[in-house]
């Protein structure tokens, strides 16, 4: 379970540029809950994730994970408890390393990285075998540099590579973002079967109304920093495009 | 004529650590790393005092690693600690050293002569020129086989990746403070054994013998690539290998120039009018 509570979140306190971020905000999320998060530009949906991930520290307020206080946490070490994908299709691997070394990174995300080869004939199989899973033909290709794929060929790396280790939490900020939309579709397609496969507790930052609809089983909105609307499943169902459309009017 | 192609084969052996350590500052990690000049000269300056004053060469080695992994982890300190630009703390660091290197020779050069080295613990061959070539080779093939295991362990893949993409690596657990400061040791550890090589090739340590080294190695890494690059390799062994033949080859460059008839007092020009002409061509040929 995540816990946010009363946190707050202040951009250049005392000048004129002051930007209060995040109000003081309380948010649950259940295990195992996929929650969809909108909201116009600079509503605080990126302060959020920053601040669950640990990229930026907050002002006042808790964060706790599983009632681990992780507040102070320094970014590395969430790791054990969250991966992150980026709205970068870029960011998220290493152009230089082979898909099997970045893969081999990914698999040690919990662990120390030591002195010992790791890309083994056996973790070479269990790679093959996981990546023939996405269906893009990227099997024969693993002692390729990741720089020589495409970004949509890299984003789905990225997702199969927030799995390979043991984690609970998959953080996504609008990871379809720069792709084109068919590309988009299948990357979605992927991230909704991962987490439904390894029963993660997902967040989602999105624009795309129809993944909106689509995916998740709670929706929730932020506006200036606080939460505008937060529906549950059934809630969430009968919701129409131009509707949530009409929202960011608001 | 054939001699001076061997020694400069001799000094490409030699600086081939170096290079190996700007690989890793400049290639991995995407650092400039000018501590470079004051590890290496630091490197000469231990080997120097330690042998005249009667120590085994190949108990020099070590220490002389861990002199010049000193420098390059204050340096990583400097700038990952204080969060000072990796620019300036290389410079800060290098200037420092340049006292420091001073302090510990006591004087501005130190000779060799007559006194046994890491060469003269061996004679399997009577000319000195080819035991000193079979040794130096002998040490730098070690260096390949080892830097090449290093790179390849899960800890190698990390500090790869640290260079390549940072925010991925922190988002994979990895603190990269500390994996550069360690990235920054190993770099200038390899760079004062360099050191080390140099001054019993040449035979004497010299306070201003580092000034200029980080462009001879930067150099050497460069021509390595541009080898690679015709033969479409990716792999990081083969990428070392580049790098050591990139250091001899670029001392063959520098022999033949000097052989052609220019003057020694211009070398120093040579090489920066050749790493900058090694630097520019890709990127002349992007922009057309």
């Amino acid at each position: 379970m995540i816990e946010f509570i009363d946190i707050q979140k202040t951009y250049g306190a005392g000048t004129i540029h002051e930007i209060k971020a995040l109000e003081p905000l309380n948010l649950k999320i259940m295990d195992g809950e996929f929650v969809v998060l909108i909201g116009s530009n600079g509503s605080g949906k990126s302060t959020l994730f920053n601040l669950l991930a640990g990229s930026t520290q907050p002002d006042k307020g808790q964060i706790l994970i599983n009632k681990t206080d992780i507040s102070h946490l320094p970014e590395h070490q969430r790791c054990l408890y969250l991966s992150r994908i980026f709205q970068d299709p870029l960011s998220g691997t290493a152009s230089e390393l082979s898909i099997l070394d970045n893969f081999r990174l990914a698999a040690l995300r919990t662990r120390k990285k030591t002195l010992k080869i790791g890309t083994s004939q056996i973790f070479r199989k269990i790679i093959k075998d996981r990546i023939a899973g996405l269906n893009l033909g990227l099997e024969s290709k693993i002692d390729q540099p990741v720089g020589t794929l495409s970004g949509g060929q890299r984003q789905a790396l990225t997702l199969l590579m927030a799995v390979m280790d043991s984690s609970q939490i998959l953080l996504m900020d609008e990871p379809t973002a720069a792709l084109d939309p068919g590309t988009s579709r299948v990357i979605m397609e992927i991230a909704g079967r991962i987490i439904r496969e390894e029963g993660l507790t997902a967040i989602l930052i999105t624009h795309q109304v129809k993944d909106v609809l689509r995916y998740g089983d709670r929706l929730i909105q932020m506006k200036e920093g606080k939460i505008l609307r937060d529906l549950n499943k059934t809630q969430k169902q009968g919701i129409q495009v131009n509707e949530v459309l009409g929202w960011f009017g608001e | 004529m054939l001699n001076l192609y061997l020694s400069a084969i001799l000094l490409g052996l030699g600086f081939a650590s170096l290079s190996i350590g700007i690989f890793i500052s400049m290639r991995i990690f995407n650092i400039p790393d000018i501590t470079t000049d004051g590890s290496f000269t630091l490197g000469g300056a231990v080997t120097a005092v330690l042998l005249s004053s009667g120590w085994n060469g190949w108990f020099v080695l070590p220490l002389v690693f861990l002199t010049g992994a000193g420098a390059g982890a204050i340096t990583g300190l400097i700038h990952t600690r204080l969060k000072v630009n990796a620019l300036l703390s290389g410079i800060l660091v290098m200037t420092a050293l340049y006292s420091i290197n001073l302090a510990i020779m006591g004087k501005s050069n130190i000779p060799l002569i007559n006194l046994p080295t890491i060469f003269s613990s061996f004679s399997f061959f009577s000319d000195s020129m080819l035991l000193q070539l079979t040794v130096l080779g002998i040490i730098i093939l070690i260096l390949w086989i080892k830097v090449s295991w290093l790179l390849k362990t899960d800890f190698g893949l990390a500090m790869r990746a640290t260079g390549n993409n940072e925010t991925m690596v922190r988002a994979l657990g990895v603190n990269t403070k500390n994996m550069k400061t360690a990235g920054l040791a190993l770099a200038n550890g390899f760079t004062a054994l360099s050191g080390f090589l140099i001054t019993q090739v040449q035979g004497f340590a010299d306070i201003n013998m580092g000034i200029g080294i980080v462009i001879l190695g930067l150099g050497s890494v460069m021509i390595g690539e541009i080898i690679l690059k015709l033969f479409r390799v990716s792999a990081i062994t083969i990428h070392l290998l580049g790098v050591i033949g990139g250091s001899i080859l670029f001392r063959i460059i520098l022999a033949f120039a000097l052989s052609a008839g220019i003057d020694a007092l211009y070398l120093k020009l040579v090489v920066a009018v050749f790493v900058l002409l090694v630097v520019s061509i890709p990127n002349l040929k992007r922009t057309e």
